[in-house]
């Protein structure tokens, strides 16, 4: 079930009542089994592998608990995170390994078959699994106790406002909150439903707009002026700020609906005036699991200069392959990699006028599906641009992206000042206010084609 | 203490739900007074009382083909067009229906006649005009009836999409000047060169509706001139079946109605803006040779005499 679509607007409602009808076990079964519908309504087949990861760690962390000898609570550890990473493997890398294998064999003279497993990647799987991961990891470090509710673990895991796209909420974090009922605190619910309703804006106004632009122009580069595939960059950056972190935020203010703090995933990016500021505030809840469970494992910046590039390195580089099975998402952790590499050999803060552009250069991989597709678009912004926004083709549908990338820009910038923001809280006319021109904008900007979020396909 | 947060939640809902609705039917009925005064084509035909002798129909082939300043130098004749990008011969159909119901019958209809599409999404797109176009809006609950029922709780949803935008940028000048500017680019027409054999598909709704629009266009007494504008020669030279496309087109039209092909007629790439649109140096030359040809001599006296 998308966020964005009609069977949601009835789903969300409904829930909601019966959820604040219910105490206890009831509302927890409730909100698993709810859980579950929403997770089916893709595919019922998926269920199964949702279900044995949540079983296998729960009984992991159990086991982990219990063992005293650190040699078999470590190979308990590696069998759990082998079977999860095992199951990511198949399902979202089988092809890609495999297709990557033919190459290299022909490359090297070899001619291997070329095999094509008829897989379906299951919704969501990159994220439950991390959340279910750390949740290993975190009971191994004796970070945190076992969850002893195999209903309370599994609805942690599954909570239909995450389990798709994130944010890969730590047991630590939500755990805890499931251990007893949420009162339902109208002020607490009121701002979750602001924070839902922009959360439709920029996913059902801007992203889905602007993708309108964009698809066109990288679907087939070579029909556009260097100016037109400059716009539609820029707008990719937004599209797919406002279509992911739009599904965050809708996520997030429906659990603060439920009574439920999720964290923050998003932290304004684009004003970032270094990457590695960019990535405390992109995506935050993915940066900090590599960094807690990949980058400091590895040594982080422990092991001298050179070590720390490595590690920053290879981070970024599998940060890029957990987002998708394509060599152009490596290059573009390559690229992050890269550029926070030499941040830090710089010693540098480079300032918003360079990271948004090398953001934007990056995100050309991410968007392309082959490497061609990029360099043609590349290619086109340096050798066909006559630097003239006249030659931007569509100008009208253009002007109105502009316009509501200017919207959002102007909303975040105001929400760095917080006496803008104390004053908005206190003024309830002004609240209303703006909460009907959310509604407006969507009814007016909105596309209703129910279009996918992009970090469904991670 | 629940209870009453929960009540105080749902008095606020209430408070924006009416604030919503209240705002909705206002901002509505602004932008819709706004873009009935616009000078974008469907605000002056939907406004009424227009002459023009010729009336051009089509998507944006039709468009930048039919350029109507030059196709009023090259006819001496007034000249009105009402295609607009995407715009299927379903559409068209419903669009003249609407034109004729309030405006004075054209002497000419020409007809850009491959815009026999199976895609009616300018139907969704011309929401803002449903409430005044009888015709219009029939299709709309035909083909869209989700949309039309969204139109009904949110008027401002009506306003959705390019054309309220297009409309309010044509508030004080007029849009008939449309043509593109842009010259074929070396990539483009390597595109083209290298692109796969492909054949031509004109749905039977689409072909039905263009019989249609000639039976329409004789009712009311108007010349009707179905036109084949020219494509860039490296593109359509893939079509794998151009005769029989052009051979369903005339079943169509009826055997009184001659299809005017010029799919091939332009062999200057110059004269492209892509492999489907003429630009502004291409229009210029075509009309000529349309007007030479007599596509706009009309035979029939001024309608009302």
């Amino acid at each position: 079930m998308l966020f964005n679509s009609l069977a949601f607007l009835v789903f969300f409602p409904t829930f909601l009542v019966a959820y604040l009808l219910t105490r206890g076990a009831l509302r927890l079964w409730l909100t698993l089994l709810a859980s579950y519908l929403f997770y089916a309504w893709w595919d019922w087949r998926l269920l199964p592998l949702l279900w044995f990861q949540t079983g296998l760690d729960f009984t992991a962390g159990h086991w982990l608990d219990r063992l005293e000898s650190p040699v078999a609570r470590k190979r308990l550890l590696i069998a759990s995170l082998s079977t999860n990473l095992l199951l990511l493997g198949f399902f979202k890398y089988a092809n890609f390994g495999m297709s990557t294998m033919q190459a290299l064999g022909g490359a090297l003279g070899f001619s291997l078959p070329d095999v094509k497993l008829d897989v379906v990647l299951p919704v969501g799987i990159s994220f439950y699994t991390f959340q279910s991961m750390s949740y290993v990891i975190d009971v191994y470090r004796r970070e945190v106790r076992p969850e002893k509710s195999l209903l309370r673990f599994a609805t942690s895991i599954a909570l239909f406002l995450h389990l798709v796209a994130g944010p890969i909420v730590r047991a630590r974090k939500l755990l805890p909150q499931l251990a007893s009922d949420r009162k339902f605190d109208a002020e607490l619910a009121t701002a979750g439903f602001e924070q839902l309703l922009w959360g439709f804006f920029k996913k059902v106004a801007i992203a889905d707009s602007l993708a309108k632009f964009v698809d066109v122009h990288y679907a087939e580069p070579a029909l556009f002026d260097g100016a037109s595939l400059l716009v539609a960059t820029w707008f990719y950056a937004f599209q797919i700020y406002c279509d992911f972190s739009g599904y965050t935020d809708i996520a997030l203010g429906g659990a603060k609906m439920l009574g439920y703090d999720l964290g923050v995933n998003f932290d304004r990016p684009y004003f970032a005036a270094s990457f590695s500021e960019f990535w405390n505030r992109w995506h935050i809840s993915l940066s900090s699991w590599l960094r807690d469970y990949l980058y400091i494992p590895l040594g982080g910046n422990r092991g001298g200069t050179l070590a720390t590039y490595r590690n920053l390195m290879l981070t970024m580089l599998l940060g890029g392959l957990w987002h998708g099975a394509n060599w152009t998402f490596v290059a573009w952790g390559a690229l992050h990699g890269l550029y926070l590499v030499i941040e830090r050999a710089l010693g540098w803060r480079p300032s918003m006028i360079i990271v948004f552009p090398a953001t934007c250069f990056a995100w050309i991989f991410f968007r392309a599906e082959t490497f061609a597709d990029a360099a043609d678009v590349i290619h086109g912004i340096v050798a066909r641009n006559s630097w003239s926004l006249g030659q931007v083709q569509n100008q009208v549908v253009a002007t109105k992206g502009a316009l509501l990338i200017a919207v959002l820009i102007a909303v975040e910038a105001a929400s760095f000042r917080p006496e803008l923001v104390a004053r908005f809280r206190s003024a309830p006319m002004l609240r209303y206010g703006a909460a009907a021109a959310v509604l407006w904008a969507i009814a007016l900007f909105g596309t209703y084609s129910g279009a996918n979020f992009i970090y469904f396909q991670f | 203490m629940t209870g009453l947060e929960v009540r105080r939640a749902a008095l606020r809902l209430l408070a924006l739900c009416a604030i919503a609705l209240a705002g909705d039917r206002l901002l509505a009925r602004a932008g819709s007074a706004a873009l009935m005064s616009s000078e974008l084509r469907f605000s002056v035909a939907t406004r009424g009382a227009l002459s023009a002798e010729v009336l051009v129909l089509g998507d944006s082939r039709a468009v930048n083909s039919f350029w109507t300043p030059e196709l009023v130098r090259v006819s001496g004749r007034s000249a009105f067009s009402l295609a607009f990008n995407g715009m299927s011969t379903l559409t068209a159909e419903a669009l003249l229906r609407d034109y004729l119901g309030r405006n004075q019958a054209p002497r000419l209809i020409v007809l850009e006649v491959t815009n026999v599409l199976d895609n009616h999404d300018l139907v969704k797109a011309l929401a803002c005009y449903w409430p005044v176009s009888p015709s219009l809006d029939a299709l709309a609950l035909e083909l869209f009836p989700r949309s039309h029922a969204a139109a009904r709780v949110s008027h401002l949803f009506t306003l959705n999409g390019e054309i309220f935008l297009r409309g309010l940028r044509y508030l004080r000048r007029s849009d008939q000047d449309w043509v593109n500017r842009f010259a074929m680019t070396p990539e483009i027409l390597a595109v083209a060169r290298a692109g796969p054999p492909f054949e031509i598909v004109a749905p039977d709704e689409s072909l039905e509706a263009l019989g249609r629009i000639v039976a329409l266009a004789r009712e009311r007494n108007s010349e009707i001139r179905l036109v084949i504008a020219p494509y860039l020669p490296e593109y359509i030279a893939h079509a794998t079946n151009w005769e029989a496309f052009v051979a369903e087109l005339q079943r169509a039209a009826g055997p009184g109605e001659r299809i005017w092909d010029y799919g091939h007629a332009d062999t200057d790439s110059g004269h492209f803006a892509d492999r489907l649109h003429l630009n502004a140096s291409g229009a210029v030359p075509f009309l000529e040779r349309l007007a030479r040809d007599g596509v706009f001599a009309i035979d029939t006296l001024p309608s009302g005499q």
